[in-house]
């Protein structure tokens, strides 16, 4: 005990007495390791990230397409669809055994280059991520009537909305459009906090909404309403827009009444622009026709019908339907666009040898600087192992300095950098950097850190036979 | 920590036999010596001009080395019948060593230095230091200079250290080594009878090599190491 105190002690005032390069060895050793476990935690994030875009849905069904074109639409909103699922279908979906509920999601409009999503309130309960995660609302609420307006984060962020807020939604999904709803200005009623998905880029708007935007409004309510036999939430919705509610909702049917009405006089001036022939298409092509909604997210009492439900949907007779998996496509998805990990994976590796050869440079340089100081300790009879212990000692500590310094800069970074990187990439970094790739880094460093130390020093205890000098022999 | 080889007190501080050292790969030895006995609390001036094998002699009546060939008894112990780490253990507890420069561990203070020797060695906890400090104060070290760190101390003050590391553990056999060569002369003269005066009243042998024989006249008895040496001239 007394001797390991001792030990600690000479090492300590070792370092001090070699600050300087103490210092800058820490410093070396501090940044390798934050490299080494930053680019390996990005690369594990990026895949989680990835992998953690939805969760709690257990099946997403669409109009027949590939797998991966299915989830590019109805999870990344990337790409038009080129067919929809009818309410019909809807409601076939919702009526299968084993399905506890149906979020239809309508793909369409673009404000400033933000898809616009038509959905139900049951989406912001529904729709989860990371680590089934619910979404959280920054301010606000979920939308209640036809003109709210939910925006994902990023979108109030980058458009500066502020709840209460007046929107004007344009037509397509350019940035510039050129058929504007103009009649129709929605209200921003929440805005979500920041998830690190696609949900951050998005504005969502009551899926009757956006069928009142395009069609005739007897086709709007005629839609709707229809599903809403199953869904709650699609039949509390339908009470707004149903006529023959009335009577039990004077004052907001009133408001309701107005925004029908508006959306009336939207749809004569927007049909006015589809008479041109390019208006037309675009339109077609942008949002789903009435009574039909681009995907559905379906979610199960029992996670063991996944499999059965989606063989029942991909053999639906009605329509030509394609079921997926939303955790199987995203892997494939991964492995597409999974070129990325592999480069990053390259740089850890590299990265986590040059450390590793740069540690054992540094030990085996100061092992020649330190020959005197054997040779002293030796004479006055310091046995093997308390001068091997004294070098593997002292490495350890610039080493475990280097790691603290690098771990507590790398948490430091990504508290820094998250704001940044949820907005520019959508990407969240997790401050759990400790994944088992990275501790087994860790250990590997330590065992180095151990065992390239004891060779010279033994070597030096060996070779230091004579008193003094330095030399050999004189 | 306990169990050092007993000390046979009849026995000589040095007893060499049929000494020769060859480096390993090499055919030529750079030691042969017959025989030679130092006698206990004997002071031995052995000189030696730089080549002559005297640093390799010291390393093997060090216990730092063990020879080629016949047998180094230190204080009736045969160094050949001790492991490394009792070697070790032994060098603490009975040996004193003082060479020319850089006998310090630089980033300790002088009081560490003799300390750190203390705790090798026999001694430790509070009398060892209480010990340091008189013995610090005895070669003219002021206390004011005792918590210095060694690489701040002038040579003549470390050498000075190392006479008090060298003798903390009361050896019964001391080791010099040319340990002013790095001083100049008005120094030289002052270190020398520090160390006699230290020693005066200290039961212990001495061999003190330098290649400088105006030192010599100060002991009981001189060798010339190219007299011992049968290989002569070599090494």
């Amino acid at each position: 005990m007394a001797i390991f105190s001792s030990l600690l002690g000479v090492a300590w005032r070792s370092l001090l007495y070699r600050f300087s390069g103490v210092l800058l060895t820490i410093v070396s050793v501090a940044i390798s390791v934050f490299v080494l476990l930053g680019v390996e935690h990005v690369r594990q994030e990026a895949r989680n990230g990835f992998a953690s875009t939805v969760s709690g849905v257990d099946l997403i069904v669409g109009a027949r397409t590939g797998e991966v074109n299915l989830l590019l639409l109805s999870v990344f909103r990337i790409g038009t669809a080129t067919a929809n699922v009818s309410w019909s279908s809807l409601e076939q979906i919702q009526a299968q055994k084993n399905v506890d509920w149906t979020v239809p999601i309508s793909l369409g409009d673009s404000h400033r280059g933000y898809r616009v999503v038509g959905t139900t309130q049951e989406f912001f309960t529904r729709y989860k991520y990371a680590n089934r995660q619910a979404l959280v609302f920054r301010e606000g609420s979920e939308f209640d009537g036809l003109t709210d307006i939910v925006l994902g984060s990023r979108v109030a962020a980058e458009l500066s909305y502020k709840l209460g807020d007046s929107i004007v939604l344009s037509h397509g999904v350019a940035d510039v459009s050129f058929t504007h709803h103009d009649e129709l200005p929605l209200t921003v009623r929440g805005i979500l906090a920041p998830s690190g998905t696609p949900i951050d880029n998005a504005l969502f708007v009551n899926l009757s909404a956006i069928d009142a935007l395009h069609e005739d409004p007897n086709a709007a309510v005629t839609g709707p309403s229809r599903a809403s036999e199953r869904s709650d939430s699609l039949t509390e919705q339908a009470a707004h827009d149903d006529r023959e509610a009335h009577d039990d909702h004077e004052a907001h049917d009133d408001h309701e009444a107005h925004d029908d009405h508006e959306a009336h006089d939207e749809h004569q001036s927007d049909s006015e622009h589809e008479e041109t022939g390019q208006a037309e298409e675009e339109h077609a092509h942008d949002h789903p026709t009435i009574g039909s909604v681009t995907a559905v997210l379906v979610g199960l009492d029992s996670p063991i019908a996944t499999l059965q439900v989606k063989r029942w949907a991909d053999n639906y007779s009605g329509e030509a339907l394609l079921a997926i998996l939303p955790g199987v496509a995203l892997t494939q998805l991964w492995e597409l666009v999974g070129n990325v990990e592999a480069v990053l994976l390259g740089i850890s590796i590299l990265v986590f040898a040059s450390s590793l050869l740069g540690l054992n440079a540094m030990l085996l340089a100061s092992m020649r600087e330190r020959r005197g100081e054997i040779e002293v300790l030796r004479s006055i009879g310091a046995p093997s192992f308390y001068i091997v212990g004294l070098l593997v000692l002292e490495s350890l500590l610039i080493v475990t300095t280097g790691i603290l310094l690098a771990i507590l800069g790398l948490l430091f970074c990504i508290a820094l950098a998250n704001d940044l990187l949820v907005q520019s990439v959508g990407l969240m970094l997790s401050s759990h950097i400790f994944s088992s790739s990275n501790l087994l880094s860790l250990s590997l460093i330590y065992l180095t850190t151990l065992v390239v130390p004891v060779l010279p020093a033994l070597q030096a205890y060996r070779v230091s036979k004579s008193v003094g000098g330095g030399s050999p022999d004189s | 920590m306990s169990t050092v080889t007993t000390i046979n007190s009849l026995s000589d501080a040095i007893d060499l036999q049929n000494l020769n050292y060859t480096f390993q790969g090499s055919s030529l030895p750079v030691l042969s010596i017959p025989a030679w006995q130092v006698a206990r609390n004997e002071r031995v001036f052995l000189q030696g001009e730089s080549g002559s094998g005297k640093s390799t002699l010291l390393g093997l009546l060090a216990g730092l080395q063990l020879p080629t060939r016949g047998e180094v008894d230190i204080l009736g112990t045969r160094m050949s019948a001790l492991g490394a780490g009792k070697r070790d253990r032994f060098r603490a507890k009975h040996l004193g060593v003082v060479f020319q420069q850089f006998n310090l561990i630089p980033y300790l203070s002088a009081l560490e230095n003799v300390l750190l020797a203390a705790q090798f060695g026999t001694s430790g906890g509070q009398a060892a230091r209480q010990r340091a400090i008189e013995l610090l104060e005895r070669v003219n070290l002021p206390s004011s200079l005792h918590h210095r760190k060694a690489a701040a101390l002038s040579i003549g003050q470390q050498q000075r250290v190392a006479i008090v590391r060298a003798l903390i553990n009361e050896p019964s056999l001391l080791l010099v080594d040319e340990p002013t060569s790095a001083l100049d002369h008005n120094n030289r003269d002052a270190f020398l009878a520090l160390l006699f005066d230290v020693l005066a009243d200290i039961d212990c042998a001495m061999v003190f090599v330098s290649h400088d024989p105006t030192i010599g006249q100060l002991f009981d008895r001189r060798v010339r190491l190219a007299e011992l040496n049968q290989v002569g001239g070599l090494g």
